[in-house]
């Protein structure tokens, strides 16, 4: 060892020694200090938003369960819960039909990921960015796409007797239900667990091979453990979207596959707003208990581990056949044929629909949206505006949500007592209906509040953003809490005693390790702004902030062109956003 | 910061901390540890796992809060005071490099904050590490590609660049093996002693403790058994925790009792009706016990001693009478207690049978039964011992040490 | 934040809104109690100024130069055709005066719950209420802050007297028809190889020749499939009309939650009947599409009619304008222009339509209908009977 080195540095800390602290103390000063309140700053915002945006709203709601004519009396609760047909029936088949859906959507979203994360093709990266497309269609085209796809005169059954097969009779049932959940969720299965296989620690599958393991067993073994949080998740987001389904089943099951969120909407059409808020309740209950029992499943997983070599994707054409290799490929064959059914079928009908009359060739739906675009008056809901509009809120509410998820989700790694209740409560947005969202905020925000003789009311452009925000930031918090949690405690520990407060820690240690999750999270949050309708067609008060799926369901009419074509513009927007965010993502990494 | 504290005097301690407390809902990790360090020092915590000296190194580090009590660091209280304001250097077992930066940016990570030091740039100090760390030229390497012992000069390295005024090794060799360890172990403290850096060093290897470290503290149960240079902790085990933690030991727990205790062993005949107090091991024969203790020691008292095993004579056992002469010559050259009796009142030898040895290379450890209760002796290895052969061996009072009487 | 700061933040917002670009305030404070609490959305007037008149300006002998109406979201913004854009420009080129829409997405409802929460708004008139939001009108009446009527009375305007019998349907005179539609059944003629006739009685419709042949949509969630559903307890009664609902279940009846859903299936020839609207052909021959595919049929020759009201708002600070709209709203040439643009039939006998009209947009030889008593007094029992019967799981 080169002693003239150690000389040289002794020289140096003896210098430095005194009033080393004192200088680290004067770096204190304001920005230091922001720095170090980073953090609980934007918890405190988090809950600032959420109490305004989402739980006073929905409060002023939910109020209407247990109060009648100014008095507290649990009535319509009551009433709804001692009622069987509420309690068996409807919530039986509304959980029985989520579960099948939760089991679809895995099923068909498990081999996307597992292609995604482990073999490498040309347009790979393209590929993943577009998988969250489906999640921001409008569910009147979804289900519009479904009759042209799998009705009696459907793609399918068209391909079928093409080739001599019988028809099949598949709609209306609760089969294209569930199909319909599995278009929407899969793709969330797939994306959440792509995610995760690309940081399934390389060296740990090694090390279980070189202990004899074989492949499949080193499988089992290592990677399973660490793809079942990310799996659950995507599970669990799954099950508490398709509980509160209603479009889906209403336009491709019939009357008799009512889900409580259907009996929610007629109460509230009724303008029976104790049963509403009764059976509203019920439905976030359940929901929310399984979100908890989860929370606190994810959290007893956390198990740390170091930093991360991922695993090396294979061509998905190798270079020389084996039996294995072929069986994999055919495998990954047949699952595309499926992938090109239940999600590229129905887009492409969709695509169909809007170019085409009667099976005639035409423009005319693109062509009335460039006219509406020209003369249509300003009282109107336009294309271009509801692009820019879309994207916008978009952007803004992509600002927002990730700071806002990455600080509860490093906050809350931290261990303390009840904090999966404090996770459940923070995951609400994803637990409450959407009926009762829209109108908790057209009570809450719209009319306003009164207070020191003022009346503050919250509309338009920075109300949607911040509802868009509140909707997304739990994706974020989910993609990223689980695998910041996972993390060596000491990586985090290092760069704090190297001098990098708590805020600098996360920006330069915790984010970059746990990147996939928070690109992840940023693509979710994105396709939930975009996709949300509940929320902003309210806030937008039927104004100038109107959104692309505004604008589609403003479109929609007896003929599906119109609203097609927009779908169709709204399809090809939001895939090239996820392609920039990606790619904006990756190279943010570095 | 915490409260006001001036610039650090000359007579603050490095690390001071006093009565510290550590509670996790009901459990006590720490239950009021008091320790001292110096400036320059190399101080080693050392215990079982869960005995509280990570806690410790944590609370120093900033990464815990105590329940109680204080922490000063070169005179200035840390209460409140974030870890990355403490001017500490931390080391961990997992060596924890970012594995997103080279091994250049790991290095100069710390360098964000305080700078290079004066009349250096980065790029400088970062090379200069590397270099007392053996690894020149490693700068660009990912951390990935690097072996334990390479990761772990490279996190040495990092926690040093920004001038700690104090290092902190948390199990920083347990996860490499024994050889490298033992290579480490010393360049770290030729590093240590190199830069002059106060130095608290966290391990469960009491091996480790005593060769690296100016003073050692044992801890167990979340409190500090004993403190002190590593020959004193050695010698001198103030309880039978760390009697039995640092290096072998024979432990035996018995009464005392007077002259006339019945004799079992032939060969300990002649110690019968003597005098001095002796201790009657449990289930085996007696002890002698040192001097200081046979004053204030009273019959039937139940005390706990302990003899190192390279402090006991092995002979086979035909050598008896002759080990006894020899024995008692030596005792009579110690001069001052002899008796005329012929009892050894300053020695013991207990006969045993040989159960098992163990061949350690310059030494061999053999395991002994002694009518029931195990001994352990270390030999130099001159002469073998076949398993069940019968041996004397011979105690002297003076390496008879109570570490615990009730 | 002062009030004229407030107010001439948000004109910031409507003029950033109208060139649809996101614009960045989102929240107002303004004091209660005040005459100018309330304004219409942003983004629904043209002209910016007229907000800031309306607020500012104070309800005179003369007329208001501002009528906010009320309405739901295709009345303005149909894809295919509306009357919206077509009655503003008729409106304001003979009256002095801007003519601003309202359409808030949860229509009457918007209102209603104003009200009930003791909210002002700004709209003068509302235009498209039916009998069921009469009910829920009335119904809702008495919660919350909710005391003094919603409507006006329309009294004795011009034009009145010349709406058709049988399309009155307020008992208390608060809303005038201004057009009325008739839910019938569509049917497609092309199919079964071009054999496909439709039946022509609600018995008929049971038989197993018609099995799975019929889309209709769910009473609890969609406005014809209440209008359908009434037509069958007008045809079976009360006590019937869920034997009937079993027979058609039995006979496999498709009911899907919303109109354009079902009408979606039925473009992709699902089935070969859907209950819809009488005017389908309007639409389908301006579409240049096969009037095969959409016939037309009346069952036991009856319509179930769907008269769409105007009503004037009881706190309107331009009542007189707003008197002027509805009477406007009756002249025989704009009946025929709201019923050719909304596709739908005048209120009045005497509306200039041209002679082709009745070509496509077919009347029923009878029409019905259940007054407002009927309905207040048993719809919501007669929707949870259905709804516990067939739907939900």
């Amino acid at each position: 060892m080169d002693r003239r080195v150690g000389a040289a540095l002794r020289r140096r800390v003896s210098d430095a020694r005194p009033g080393r602290l004192l200088r680290r103390a004067r770096a204190a000063g304001p920005a230091a200090l922001a720095e170090r309140s980073a953090l609980p700053l934007l918890a405190a915002v988090t809950a600032l938003l959420l109490a305004v945006l989402f739980y006073y709203p929905v409060a002023t709601v939910f109020v209407d369960a247990v109060v009648e004519d100014g008095r507290v009396t649990f009535g319509p609760l009551v009433e709804v819960l001692t009622d069987e047909f509420y309690l068996v029936r409807v919530l039986g088949f509304t959980a029985y039909q989520a579960l099948l859906s939760t089991l679809l959507s895995v099923l068909l979203g498990l081999p996307g990921a597992w292609v995604l994360a482990r073999f490498e093709f040309r347009g790979r990266d393209t590929l993943r960015s577009v998988t969250m497309v489906p999640f921001v269609v409008p569910s009147v085209l979804v289900a519009a796409a479904f009759y042209a796809t799998f009705g009696a005169k459907g793609t399918l059954n068209a391909a079928l007797s093409a080739v001599g097969l019988p028809e099949l009779d598949l709609l209306p049932s609760l089969g294209a239900i569930l199909v319909a959940h599995a278009f929407y969720n899969a793709p969330l299965v797939t994306r959440v667990v792509a995610a995760a296989w690309e940081s399934v620690d390389a060296g740990a599958v090694e090390t279980a091979r070189s202990l004899g393991a074989s492949r499949r067993r080193a499988f089992r073994d290592v990677v399973v453990p660490q793809l079942l949080p990310a799996l659950l998740t995507g599970a669990t987001l799954t099950f508490v979207f398709t509980f509160a389904t209603f479009a889906i089943p209403l336009a491709l099951g019939g009357s008799q596959y009512a889900t409580i969120e259907v009996f929610i909407y007629s109460a509230r059409r009724q303008l029976e707003y104790g049963r509403a808020a009764s059976l509203a309740a019920l439905e976030t209950g359940v929901s929310l208990s399984l979100m908890a029992l989860y929370l606190r499943y994810e959290r007893a997983q956390a198990a740390e581990r170091r930093g991360v070599r991922t695993l090396a994707r294979r061509p998905l054409w190798p270079d020389s056949w084996s039996r294995e290799r072929a069986a994999r490929r055919l495998a990954i064959a047949g699952y595309a044929v499926v992938v090109a059914f239940v999600f590229v079928a129905p887009l492409a009908s969709m695509l169909y629909a809007s170019v085409s009359v009667d099976g005639r060739f035409t423009l005319d739906a693109y062509r009335f949206l460039l006219e509406r675009q020209a003369t249509g008056a300003t009282f109107q809901v336009k294309p271009f505006p509801a692009i820019v509009n879309s994207l916008v809120f978009g952007a803004a509410a992509l600002a927002v949500a990730l700071p806002l998820g990455v600080a509860m989700g490093v906050l809350t790694t931290r261990r303390f007592r009840g904090r999966w209740l404090v996770d459940a409560l923070s995951m609400a947005p994803l637990a409450v209906s959407g009926i009762v969202v829209g109108l908790g905020l057209l009570r809450g925000l719209v009319f306003g509040f009164e207070a020191f003789g003022y009346r503050f009311t919250v509309t338009g452009a920075v109300a949607i953003v911040a509802a868009h925000a509140v909707g997304a930031y739990p994706f974020v918090v989910r993609t990223v809490a689980p695998p910041l949690d996972r993390l060596d405690r000491a990586l985090v520990e290092s760069a704090r005693a190297l001098g990098a407060s708590r805020a600098r820690t996360v920006l330069d240690v915790e984010l970059p390790l746990v990147w996939p999750g928070v690109v992840a999270g940023a693509a979710f949050a994105f396709a939930i702004s975009i996709g949300e309708f509940d929320a902003t067609v309210i806030l937008a008060e039927g104004g100038g902030t109107y959104t692309m799926p505004v604008a589609v369901e403003r479109f929609i009419g007896r003929r599906l062109g119109p609203a097609t074509a927009m779908g169709t513009v709204l399809l090809a927007v939001t895939a090239a956003s996820f392609v920039v965010i990606e790619r904006v993502g990756g190279e943010f990494r570095g | 910061m915490g409260e006001a504290s001036g610039p650090a005097e000359r007579s603050d301690p490095a690390v001071r901390v006093e009565d510290l407390r550590v509670e996790y809902g009901s459990t006590t990790a720490l239950d009021g540890v008091d320790v001292t360090v110096e400036e320059g020092e190399f101080f080693t915590l050392v215990g079982p796992s869960g005995c509280g000296k990570t806690t410790t190194l944590r609370c120093l580090a900033g990464f815990e809060e105590p329940t109680a009590g204080s922490i000063h660091i070169a005179g200035e209280s840390m209460a409140g005071v974030p870890p990355e304001s403490r001017g500490i250097g931390v080391v961990f077992q997992s060596y924890a490099l970012f594995p997103h930066m080279s091994v250049g940016e790991n290095v100069a990570y710390g360098l964000r904050f305080s700078g290079p030091p004066e009349g250096t740039t980065k790029h400088e100090r970062v090379e200069e590490l590397l270099e007392l760390v053996d690894l020149p030229g490693f700068a660009d390497r990912d951390p990935d590609t690097l072996s334990g012992g390479q990761q772990q000069r490279v996190a040495l390295a990092r926690a040093l660049a920004p001038e700690p005024r104090l290092l902190l090794l948390d199990e920083p060799m347990s996860a490499l093996d024994a050889r490298l360890r033992e290579r480490l172990r010393v360049q770290v403290r030729e590093i240590q002693r190199e830069l002059g850096i106060t130095t608290v060093y966290v391990t469960h290897d009491q091996e480790e403790a005593l060769s690296v470290s100016d003073r050692v503290a044992v801890v167990d149960g979340g409190r500090i058994e004993q403190v002190g240079r590593p020959r004193e902790l050695y010698d001198a085990p103030a309880t039978r925790f760390v009697a039995e933690f640092l290096g072998d030991n024979n432990v035996f727990a018995g009464s005392v009792v007077a002259g006339g205790d019945r004799v079992r062993d032939a060969a300990a005949a002649r110690d019968d009706g003597g005098d001095p107090l002796r201790l009657r091991v449990d289930g085996g024969g007696t002890l002698p016990l040192p001097s200081d203790v046979a004053e204030d020691a009273r019959d039937g008292d139940r005390l706990v001693v302990c003899v190192r095993p390279e402090r006991i004579r092995v002979h086979a056992s035909g050598d008896g009478d002759r080990e006894g002469e020899r024995a008692g010559d030596r005792v009579g050259g110690n001069g001052g207690t002899g008796r005329g009796t012929g009892a050894d009142p300053d020695g013991a030898l207990l006969a045993t049978t040989v159960e098992s040895t163990e061949f350690l290379g310059d030494a061999t450890r053999l395991h002994c039964d002694w009518n029931g209760v195990a001994v352990t002796v270390r030999t130099d290895g001159s002469r073998s011992f076949d398993v069940g052969e019968p041996v004397t061996l011979g105690v002297d009072r003076a390496d008879v040490r109570v570490v615990e009487r009730s | 934040m002062t009030d004229a700061n407030g107010r001439s933040r948000r004109r910031f917002l409507r003029a950033v809104g109208a060139a649809g670009v996101a614009g960045l305030a989102g929240c107002s404070a303004e004091p209660t109690g005040d005459e100018a609490t309330s304004e219409p959305p942003a983004g629904t007037d043209d002209d910016q100024t007229t907000t800031a008149a309306t607020t500012t300006g104070e309800p005179t002998e003369s007329m208001a130069d501002t009528l906010v109406v009320a309405t739901y979201p295709p009345f303005v913004n149909a894809p295919s055709t509306s009357p919206g854009a077509w009655l503003k420009r008729e409106f304001e080129s003979e009256f002095d005066a801007t003519l601003v829409y309202q359409t808030p997405d949860s229509e009457l409802n918007y209102y209603i719950e104003r009200a009930v929460q003791g909210v002002d708004f700004e709209a003068d008139v509302y235009v498209g209420l039916d009998t069921g939001q009469l009910i829920d009108v009335d119904g809702q009446r008495g919660e919350g802050q909710f005391t003094d009527p919603l409507f006006a009375e329309a009294g004795e305007i011009d034009g009145i007297d010349t709406i058709r019998d049988g399309l009155q349907f307020d008992p208390q005179g608060r809303a005038v028809p201004f057009d009325t539609g008739y839910i019938s059944m569509v049917w497609n003629a092309t199919m079964d190889d071009g054999e496909f006739v439709a039946p022509e009685t609600f018995e008929e419709l049971t038989e197993p020749e018609f099995e799975g042949d019929l889309i209709a949509q769910n009473p609890t969630t969609s406005t014809t499939g209440e209008a359908f559903m009434l037509h069958t307890i007008d045809a079976f009664g009360a006590d019937g009309y869920l034997d009937y609902w079993e027979r058609l279940q039995d006979n496999g009846v498709t009911v899907l939650g919303s109109w354009s859903d079902s009408y979606s299936a039925y473009l992709s020839e699902e089935a070969p009947m859907i209950v819809s609207y009488s005017t389908d052909q309007v639409f389908a021959s301006a579409e240049g599409q096969d009037l095969d595919k959409h016939q037309i049929r009346f069952l036991n020759d009856q319509g179930y009619a769907n008269p769409e009201g105007m009503a004037r708002f009881a706190d309107s600070d331009a009542p007189r304008l707003a008197e002027a709209f509805m009477e406007f709203m009756l002249r025989p040439e704009i009946q025929a222009g709201i019923a050719q643009r909304n596709v739908a039939f005048p209120a009045i006998a005497d509306a200039p339509l041209p002679d082709d009209y009745a070509q496509y947009a077919k009347e029923p030889p009878e029409s019905v209908t259940f007054t407002y008593d009927e309905l207040e007094a048993n719809l919501g029992t007669w929707t949870d009977e259905w709804a516990r019967r067939f739907a939900g799981g």
